[in-house]
């Protein structure tokens, strides 16, 4: 398992820096898309995160972004956060972001889930405990910083 | 060979040699994230961080 913080922030954004994992390729870049089998995967995402609090705690006017890169990977880390929310709410302000990024998903998934119409925006939405997100619907991106 | 293009060969070996290979940050960090693909202007930016430190 490789992390990644990038070491550019986004183009725009000047302190959201982009948080990546996954399994390194030949080319030592990582595969985001890899689908991996962990005994514990609460465990492999804490660890994730826990890289991001040590970076947070060198950076802390910085915002740390997960790419959901497919519907059910990022349900998949909703799923954690919430399991893991009183715990997480210590250190981080969880947000998570829905916008229409199905349309920028070329392929074979790029249809595999209907269109959101209202979410036209990049909305920031505060990610509380027992929220309920429609999975169809889910966020696509997480961002977090320090409490 | 032609000798132009074994001169450029061995210049670039050269270089190559001098500078090492140049670090590439993987594009998933750097800016291939889906993020980078949607705010594009500074306007959708700077309304993003003003939502994003008010919630």
């Amino acid at each position: 398992m490789k992390i990644e913080i990038s070491s550019e922030p986004h183009r725009l954004l000047h302190n959201v820096y982009n948080l990546a994992f996954g399994p390194p390729d030949v080319r030592g870049k990582i595969d985001d898309k890899a689908e991996l089998q962990h005994s514990n995967y609460s465990k492999v995402f804490s660890t994730i995160l826990f890289t991001g609090l040590t970076y947070l705690n060198s950076n802390p006017g910085h915002f740390l972004g997960i790419d959901g890169s497919s519907n059910s990977r990022a349900y998949l880390y909703y799923r954690f956060l919430q399991k893991n929310y009183d715990y997480l709410n210590r250190f981080f302000n969880l947000f998570g972001i829905k916008y229409y990024v199905r349309v920028t998903r070329f392929g074979k998934t790029q249809y595999d889930d209907p269109f959101d119409f209202q979410d036209v925006k990049a909305i920031p939405e505060s990610i509380e405990k027992k929220m309920i997100v429609d999975p169809k619907f889910m966020f696509n991106y997480f961002i977090f910083n320090k409490n | 060979m032609n000798p132009s293009v074994q001169e450029k060969i061995d210049a670039l070996t050269e270089r190559a040699k001098k500078e090492g290979r140049k670090s590439k940050t993987s594009s998933a960090t750097r800016n291939g994230s889906s993020l980078h693909r949607i705010i594009r202007t500074k306007e959708q930016a700077e309304a993003f961080m003003k939502l994003l430190k008010s919630c």
